[in-house]
Order: C-alpha cells, then structure tokens, then sequence
C-alpha cells in the first residue's frame, strides 16, 4: 500500500496548491477591481500564482511516475499469468498439431495397403513439415 | 456387438462433458478489450498536457522562439506509466479472450478413423466407423472444453487481486493526475484571460476577442474531460465486474452467469455509446 499512498499523498498536495493558486488569484481580481493594488502589483501577484501551479503540475508528474513496489508486484504477476494463458493455447493448438499428425500418419496406412507410391510421398512430406513446426 | 453399447457410454459422457459452453467469457472478454481499448483513441495524454501548458506560457508572454523549446522529456515517462498499465490489461483480456474462443470443431478424426477400418484390426460396419470417429470428436471437444473452463476459471481467480491493483491505480493516474493536470491548465487560462481583462493597454474589442478564446477553450476541455472520465468509468466497471464474478463463484456456463454477462455488456453498450456521442 505504500506506494500508492506516497502517490495519492503528492497528487494531493498538488490539488492544495491549486486551491491556494486560485485563491490568491481571486485575492488579486478583487483588488485590481477595487483599485486597491496598481497593475505592476497586479501582475506581480499573477506571476507568484503561476509559480504555484507550475510547482502543482510537478508534483502531479512526479505522483505519475512513481512505480512503487505494490503497482510493480501486479504487474509482473499479470504479466506471468498473462505468459501462462498463451501457454495453455499453444497446448491447445499442439493438441490439433498432434491430430494433424495421426491423420497424416493414417493416411501413410492406407497409401501403403493400396500401393499407391504417390499418396505415400505426399503424406511423408506432410509429417516431416509437421515435425518441423513443431521442433522449431 | 459389445462395441454399440460402449460407443453410447462413450457418447453419453461426451454429449454431458460437451456443454461447458465458454461463449459467456468469451463475451466479457470482448466487451472488456473494446472498452479497455477505447484509452488508446484518446489523444491526450501527460506529454501533450506539458506541450499545452508550456506554448500556452510561451504565448501569453508574446515569447516567439524559432522552435518550442518545451522540457517534457520526464512527461514522455508518464505516458509510459499508463500504457504500462494499459497494456498488461489489454494483454491479459486479450489471453482469456482467445482461451475462450479457441475454435476447436475442427478437429477431423475421419483419417485415424478410415485408417483404423482399413487396418482390418477389428471389423466396422460403415455406420458404426461413422459413430466412432463422430463420438471421438465429442469427447475430444469436451475434453479440451472442460480443460479450458478449468484454466479460464483458475486465471480469472489467480488475476483477480492484480487486475484490481493495476486497473485502481490506472483510474487513479488518469483521474487525479492527468486530469488534475487539466485541471491546473484551466486555472492557468483563467488567470491569463481574466488578467486581460484587467490590463488598461487594451481596447473592448481586444478584450472581448480574448473572453471569446477563452470560452472556446473552456469548451474544448469539458469534452475532453467527458470523454477521460466515460472511460475511467469503463475501466472502473470492468475491474468490479471481474471481482464480482470471481468472488461469487458463478458457474462459468450456468443461466446466472450468462445473465451476468448480458448485463454487464449492455452497461458497457452504454458507456461506448456515451463516448461516441462525446467524439463528435
């Protein structure tokens, strides 16, 4: 849990820097409008405002990319799981290689009871490509 | 003779294996990898915000550079936060999706079948070849069918925790920080524009032109807000939804579950119909 509270306590720290940004900004609309700061001032103030906000963005980035260990533990143990499912469909399709296979095979028997020489040929190369896909 | 009353054992165990139909997580798996998905259309992001915000700076000082001279460099990192996330989920959807819908009708015994006739070893009538290659291929489906309800139900389990973690923390980057970064930004056109407004140097027209600009902008962001908060939504939905059917222990080819799985698929038609709208 740590990392995401470390996360989630910058992240908040920033929206409190907001909040006071658009305060001190409000503060500075109100005086100018009532004459009570001249336009140097005025400007001045909206300069510290922005420097609050640029101070608020980068603790929003630095709340992004801080991978603690929680976030990371999750990652990789979907990441292993998510290897294990492609691993259970290709078992799933060597079963259908494996079928291919005795068919091939089946159809070697019955070329070899009918002599037919050419049957035998087609399916000897049939087997030796799927033995080929499934060492490489 | 005592083949016929083995060939119905057969097929009996066969027809009883062969329903462990995987259509309804093939359906969440799909709902979730279209959902999911629809992150990668938008084109906002951590490095475009920084992009914004530092032009923004550049021309509300009149500052003209031959090029942007923007630092976001450590935002590109950000990016890389999300779609980290991003994709270890897609991935994982994308797997039980293919675990799911895995076509395998077409595993075709009529080869070992004819060969077996052929061999002579035992003698086959032609409906009772016929038979034995047919019920073969039941059970081989059931087989591989119940195998894969098994592992579909074993990962669902296993990836419960860490789907949860990572779509929790992918909501919490996208809500609080990328539109919190959105958030600053409108402060920060507010100041400007609302400071014109103040500044003697310039005209009614100028200072309407800029009131206008600014509301223009401020359009442009309640859309694109809508649009990041439908899929923190999505997101949010579809890690719940995981939870609540892994913890309820439904049967994965049982009436509740496929009710579940409607359900969920029309709450997310809706949401998909809700960010189309805001696309427009």
């Amino acid at each position: 849990m740590k990392d995401r509270f470390d996360s989630e306590q910058i992240s908040h720290l920033a929206d409190e820097f907001l909040e006071v940004a658009k305060k001190f900004n409000d503060y500075r609309f109100e005086k100018i409008s009532q004459q009570k700061i001249s336009h140097e001032t005025f400007l001045e103030m909206g300069k510290k405002s922005n420097q609050l906000m640029k101070t608020a963005r980068e603790m929003k980035l630095l709340s992004t990319i801080i991978v603690g260990e929680e976030t990371a533990a999750a990652i990789s143990k979907l990441s292993s799981i998510n290897k294990e499912i492609k691993g259970s469909i290709n078992s799933l399709i060597d079963i259908q290689k494996a079928f291919d296979f005795i068919g091939a095979l089946g159809d070697i028997g019955l070329a070899i009871i009918d002599k037919n020489p050419a049957a035998i040929g087609n399916n000897i190369s049939l087997i030796a490509e799927l033995l080929k896909e499934k060492t490489s | 003779m005592q083949l016929i009353p083995k060939i119905a054992g057969i097929f009996i165990i066969g027809l009883s294996l062969s329903c462990t139909s995987l259509i309804p997580v093939q359906d969440l798996s799909k709902e979730a990898l279209e959902g999911i998905g629809q992150l990668k259309e938008i084109e906002y992001n951590f490095h475009a915000a920084c992009l914004e915000e530092c032009t923004f700076a550049k021309v509300s000082q009149y500052k003209i550079e031959r090029e942007e001279n923007c630092a976001c460099d450590l935002y590109l990192k950000a990016d890389e936060q999300v779609n980290n996330l991003y994709f270890v989920l897609m991935d994982y959807w994308e797997g039980l999706y293919q675990l799911s819908s895995m076509e395998i009708n077409h595993y075709n015994l009529n080869r070992p079948a004819n060969a077996l006739a052929a061999s002579k070893l035992i003698e086959f009538k032609e409906d009772q070849l016929l038979a034995f290659q047919k019920l073969s291929e039941i059970s081989l489906i059931a087989v591989t069918g119940q195998y894969r309800k098994n592992r579909v139900k074993e990962y669902m389990k296993e990836a419960d925790p860490y789907q949860q973690i990572i779509s929790e923390k992918l909501v919490f980057v996208l809500n609080e920080n990328l539109l919190g970064l959105m958030g600053i930004q409108k402060e920060a056109w507010y100041s400007f524009y609302k400071g014109k407004s103040f500044d003697p140097a310039l005209n009614a027209i100028d200072k309407a032109s800029g009131a206008k600009e600014y509301y223009q902008l401020l359009a442009d962001h309640r859309t694109r807000t809508d649009q990041i908060m439908v899929l923190i939504e999505v997101v949010e939905f579809i890690a719940e939804e995981h939870h609540k059917l892994v913890s309820s222990d439904l049967k994965l080819n049982s009436a509740n579950f496929k009710a579940e799985i409607g359900r969920i698929s029309a709450d997310l038609r809706t949401l998909h119909y809700t960010y189309e709208q805001l696309k427009k």
